[in-house]
């Protein structure tokens, strides 16, 4: 059986050959990325075999003992966790609303500004924040919005309002986490469509022009449709991140008293799993996360290919 | 274009493998002359030790809060004190003290650990410490320390109770050990002058009377400077997200909920007990304070830091503090001046007076010898030699003598050379008045001395002495240190702990009433608390 | 050439309503420019000016009483400087090593000749979606010797996936004639990929250039842990320590008397703290001036239509 196979293959090799022969250049282009991707991320992929597994510092990832899907078992037993998948799945659901379109929308306007000079300069300067960390951030949204000092309730106080508790009440908590979000990162998300942008032929406009096309029109059939590739696969990507919302800013915005709306499963595990140096179960939580991920990757590349656009792959 | 990036990186290449080569050679070296043994009693290495005892003792010591030992500072030259007396070679190791924790975590796991790691307290209930000391990551100390009679003459016992980690008798770490204490409350004596309020030092306050200070302190224009900026309490939120003790202290809740004999010998944590309501008065005055605004209104979004900046703004009449670092006299500029208050008392209370313990009794850090270490007894003996007569003067003085202070025959301290040499510094741009080493190391647990600040007068020192002393004999010492049953790692207990604390908030803001509390403490109860509390009480029985 | 006489026809065709949308345009960006630049005026003036002023007006955007005592501060700690110039050997070998990386693994992926595409992406996505955690990677480091070396921070991650997705995504988009045209002409795939493809693709390069320059700039959670050496330390890892410690040594300290008062005099006051942010920050900041000419209108146009 072996022989006859291989004879076939032998015979079917030939136009295989002779591509490999035409393109071995493509596949050597590979080679540094594969290199680099096996030695830094699948081979210590082992580690996820941690959610399984019941680990011992002594006994090492290989030694610890397998406990099956008790980790997964405690994780959906437990009276907290339907909570906070649903803050995670909200809160990222609200940055997709919010937070995703705004970089766009800035872009976008950003390219209908003429002066090529003042354009840079505002190009430069939303981009800023991004540089400043989340601890600084934070420390003047708390300032800011603070009860006793903040400028914002001094001035509600001043147009004879009540002062708002913005920063420990369950209601504020999602308004003033998207708002900082989008306050610090929106600027710097622009840079993608920028340089999508940049890509569009200008030669379209001109055409569109001499068609007589407005501003609008411009925008709407040159425009957003040679950005629309870019912006699918910005989507897709960050429906891998459905369940991630980063850790810092929301670790650093969060405490008790709004803590029912803000805990999600990153700070979560690291106070029932990390704190306590337990690392099987907060691989089990990250494994979890990871996996609906994948899921949603897969899902949203289809249903764009489906639809029409371009996926991934 | 191609070719200025490939030179660009090649120049890198160059710069970094230099830069790494010249990093990667003495551990290398070490690694190569140490040969990991996992062996307990130490003995074996003992032939090893007089056969090359004229080389010295290579010692990496890893540090916690130390940000750096600058070549020929005055730490660097007392470090070099200790190598030289004791045929040492120290290589003290400074991780990142903002993730320290993640750090351990991972020095757990390399092969070539430091030979001394220094750790957090609270790292004595960590399930990968324990995990370490069992798989014999670390050496139990209990047979080696008997001959070394300064370690054992300068340690309160109960800071070896919470080393004992498994309750069998085997210790797992030389503690950093000090006596415990109950702190009082600074009061802005300046703004007391102000509002016309008298007050004497030394007094304990009503709880009436603490409240309407604060209120005072609030709503009377304190600082008169005819705008309402001040609050009554400075009040700031734990990691874990309650909120700092201050008031809860008055209602005898030590920190980290310390478990108390009670007069008749029931053993009780105050807390979480359903015989005693003392949580609940605390609960209801501080929801009190809430609702009138006297105490911070930010107090569960800030932090420790953002209190300190805005207590420098001037905004709190009172704060939590501890006599020893009270500042004295007024402060330039501002006017601001403290006197200490030595605490609350309740109307009526059994207990009678202002009291209250805590869980990290004894130990702040411990020193774990790694079992990799070729000789224990090497670091043993600096311990030993640090806490002796001799080091005493330099730790008692945080600094080393005759290069940082001089003392006097009537002991009395003078820091001028300190000044001089941070006078240098700040010309130079070098760091070489740095002695964080020497204060953060280890030090005796015996009396107020160490404490005292040596650059103040003799009076002052005296007084302050006082105020000491009385935070040692307001201590109510607490039972079972160290003791943790088996039920605090189960998820479901932490779980409802960590609920109970975001439910609490809400009792406290008033969004829910009192009563709300004994709805919570019955779901931590069925979430294991009854289980947890039998352990204790059992644990703490067994050791009577 | 041609967008000068773009513009100039523009000029004369614009209706009023696009005039009026274009002033919004304008106030409408200055205004969002205003809300982000306030912060980093705040942060520059403050670490200016004199901290008790600062106490009494922490909103401000010009300094007051003007110092720059902070900025000797920070100057005086050696390790600032040990921390700039590893932090620029990390950022510019870890960007140059991994824009080569990543730009030959996704141009491949983006031609349609090359089989086995799918296997890749499935490799991409998963080790994207997946971290096989801090320990197991700590190991493996470990295990490559790169412990307390900066090739810890400049080898591990040189592939990216995300901006392999993004360059790839970018490949795709180009005129695929021109290829086949050089093909044709029996120009060779290094030739193809370096003389056609990277020239035609500034745009993207640019932006990853600036994504991998800016993230290796900031990250400071692998220096925290493969690196043990101060002297090794890259400079946000040095800023954390700065802004961090204030509250987790004070917390810490709370409860003892002597690490307190060694705390008080360890924490930076706010001053400081933003000097040093200011410090950090800003050789990273003038990257992005550079990179930006490639953003802007019609690099296509001359080279492919031309």
């Amino acid at each position: 059986m072996n022989g006859k196979q291989s004879k076939a293959i032998v015979k079917k090799n030939h136009p295989l050959l002779a591509h490999f022969k035409r393109f071995y250049w493509l596949y050597v282009f590979l080679i540094p990325g594969l290199l680099s991707i096996y030695l830094f991320k699948l081979s210590p992929m082992y580690g996820l075999q941690l959610a399984f597994k019941d680990f011992s510092l002594a006994k090492g990832v290989w030694g610890s003992e397998w406990v099956g899907l008790e980790h997964f078992r405690t994780l959906f037993k437990s009276v907290n966790f339907l909570r906070v998948l649903k803050n995670s799945i909200v809160t990222s659901v609200l940055r997709l609303l919010w937070a995703f379109p705004f970089p766009i929308i800035l872009a976008l306007l950003l390219n209908e500004m003429k002066n090529e000079k003042y354009k840079r300069t505002i190009q430069t300067i939303v981009y800023l924040p991004h540089f400043i960390s989340w601890v600084i951030v934070i420390t003047m949204v708390t300032a800011l919005l603070s009860k006793s000092e903040g400028v914002i309730n001094t001035l509600i106080v001043a147009c004879g309002g009540e002062k708002i508790d913005f920063l420990t009440s369950t209601k504020w908590f999602r308004p003033v986490l998207i708002a900082s979000s989008i306050w610090k990162e929106a600027g710097w998300g622009t840079v993608i469509y920028m340089a999508a942008l940049a890509g569009v032929d200008v030669q379209l406009y001109e055409a569109a022009m001499i068609d007589g096309a407005n501003r609008w029109q411009r925008l709407l059939h040159i425009t957003v449709p040679c950005i629309l590739g870019t912006v699918t696969i910005m989507l897709i990507m960050k429906m891998g991140d459905i369940l991630n919302n980063g850790f810092e800013q929301i670790w650093l915005l969060q405490n008790a008293p709004n803590k029912e709306i803000a805990e999600v499963l990153e700070t979560y595990s690291y106070q029932v799993g990390l704190r306590e140096g337990r690392f099987s179960f907060a691989t089990a939580i990250g494994f979890f996360q990871s996996l609906v991920g994948m899921v949603m990757v897969f899902l949203s590349n289809f249903l764009s290919k489906r639809m029409g656009g371009n996926g991934l792959w | 274009m191609k070719r200025i990036v490939a030179l660009f990186l090649a120049t890198v290449m160059i710069m970094t493998a230099l830069s790494g080569c010249g990093n990667t050679k003495p551990a290398e070296t070490t690694g190569g002359t140490q040969t990991p043994v996992v062996d307990q009693s130490g003995e074996s290495k003992e032939s090893d030790a007089t056969q090359d005892s004229d080389e010295p003792v290579k010692l990496k010591i890893m540090l916690h809060n130390v940000s750096a030992v600058p070549e020929g500072s005055i730490a660097d030259q007392w470090s070099t004190i200790l190598e030289e007396k004791l045929n040492l070679e120290i290589e003290w190791i400074l991780p990142p003290a903002s993730g320290y924790e993640e750090n351990l975590q991972i020095t757990l796991l390399n092969e070539d650990k430091p030979d001394v790691i220094c750790f957090p307290t609270n790292w004595v209930y960590q399930t990968s410490f324990q995990d370490a000391c069992e798989s014999g990551m670390f050496y139990d100390l209990s047979d080696m320390l008997g001959k070394y009679e300064n370690i054992m003459a300068h340690t309160a016992q109960m800071s070896w109770d919470s080393l004992d980690i498994f309750k069998d008798g085997r210790i797992w770490g030389v503690p950093r050990s000090s006596p415990a204490r109950a702190d009082g409350l600074w009061l802005r004596q300046d703004w007391l002058n102000n509002l016309g309020i008298e007050y004497t030092e030394g007094e304990f306050l009503t709880l009436d009377e603490f409240y309407d200070l604060m209120y005072a302190f609030t709503y009377n224009d304190p600082d008169q400077n005819g705008v309402d900026d001040t609050s009554g309490l400075m009040l700031f939120s734990e990691e874990s997200g309650l909120l700092f003790p201050t008031i809860a202290r008055i209602f005898h809740i030590g920190d980290g909920f310390p478990w108390y004999e009670m007069e008749d010998g029931t053993l009780v944590d105050l807390k979480y007990s359903k015989e005693y309501d003392y949580y609940k008065q605390y609960l209801t005055f501080i929801n009190k304070c809430w609702e009138a605004g006297i105490v911070e209104p930010d107090a569960f979004a800030i932090d420790y830091a953002v209190a300190l900046e805005r207590d420098d703004q001037g905004r709190y009449g009172i704060r939590h503090g501890y006599p020893g670092n009270m500042p004295i006299g007024p402060e330039e500029g501002s006017g601001k001046e403290y006197v200490y208050c030595p605490g609350v008392v309740i109307d009526g209370d059994p207990i009678g007076t202002y009291t209250y313990g805590t869980t990290s009794t004894g130990v702040w850090y411990y020193y774990a010898i790694s079992s990799t270490c070729e000789h224990p007894e090497k670091v043993l003996e600096l311990f030993d030699y640090v806490l002796s007569d001799e080091q005493w003067v330099n730790l008692n003085g945080k600094s080393l003598i005759n290069v940082g202070f001089t003392k006097d025959a009537e002991g009395n301290y003078d820091y001028s050379m300190t000044e001089q040499i941070a006078e240098k510094d700040k010309e130079n741009g070098t760091n070489l008045a740095t002695t964080s080493l020497i204060n953060m190391f280890l030090r005796r647990s015996d009396g107020v001395e160490f404490f005292i600040d040596k650059s103040l007068t003799p009076e002052q020192q005296k007084h302050i002495a006082d105020l000491i002393q009385e935070t040692f004999d307001l201590h109510w010492e607490a039972k079972g240190i160290g003791y943790a049953p088996k039920i605090v790692t189960d998820p479901v207990f932490i779980e409802y702990k960590n609920y109970m604390i975001q439910e609490e908030a809400k009792i406290i803001t008033g969004d829910k009433p009192v009563e709300y509390w004994d709805e919570l403490l019955d779901g931590f109860y069925k979430a294991g608390y009854d289980k947890y509390k039998e352990d204790m009480i059992a644990y703490i029985e067994s050791t009577k | 050439m041609v967008k000068t006489t773009i513009k100039k026809n523009t000029k004369i065709k614009e209706s009023i309503p696009e005039r009026i949308f274009a002033v919004c345009n304008y106030i409408l960006l200055t205004l969002v420019a205003m809300a982000m630049l306030y912060p980093v005026l705040n942060i520059v003036a403050v670490s200016l000016s004199n901290y008790n002023e600062y106490l009494k007006a922490p909103w401000i955007i010009l300094p007051r009483r003007f110092t720059t005592a902070a900025y000797e501060l920070v100057f005086e700690n050696a390790y600032f400087w040990r921390s700039y110039l590893n932090s620029i050997i990390v950022t510019v070998g870890h960007t140059t090593l991994s824009l080569m990386v990543t730009a030959l693994f996704a141009w491949p992926l983006a031609r349609k000749e090359v089989k086995g595409k799918s296997v890749l992406m499935a490799i991409l996505i998963f080790t994207m979606v997946f971290n096989p955690g801090m320990i197991p990677n700590y190991l493996n480091i470990q295990k490559l010797g790169l412990l307390d070396t900066l090739w810890a921070l400049i080898i591990p991650g040189t592939f990216s996936a995300f901006n392999c997705v993004i360059m790839m995504s970018f490949f795709r988009e180009l005129p695929y004639e021109l290829v086949e045209a050089a093909m044709v002409d029996g120009g060779s795939e290094p030739y193809i990929f370096t003389k056609l493809v990277l020239p035609l693709s500034k745009p993207v390069l640019a932006s990853v250039t600036l994504f991998l320059a800016v993230g290796t700039w900031n990250s400071y959670f692998g220096a925290q842990i493969y690196i043990s050496d101060r002297d090794l330390w890259p400079m946000a890892l040095t800023l954390k320590e700065i802004l961090m410690t204030a509250s987790t040594q004070l917390l810490e300290a709370e409860s003892d008397p002597m690490a307190l008062s060694s705390a008080f005099t360890e924490v930076k006051t706010r001053t400081i703290q933003y000097a040093s942010v200011v410090i950090a920050t800003l050789p990273i900041m003038c990257v992005y001036p550079f990179l930006q000419k490639h953003f802007s209108k019609g690099v296509m146009v001359g080279s492919v239509k031309g």
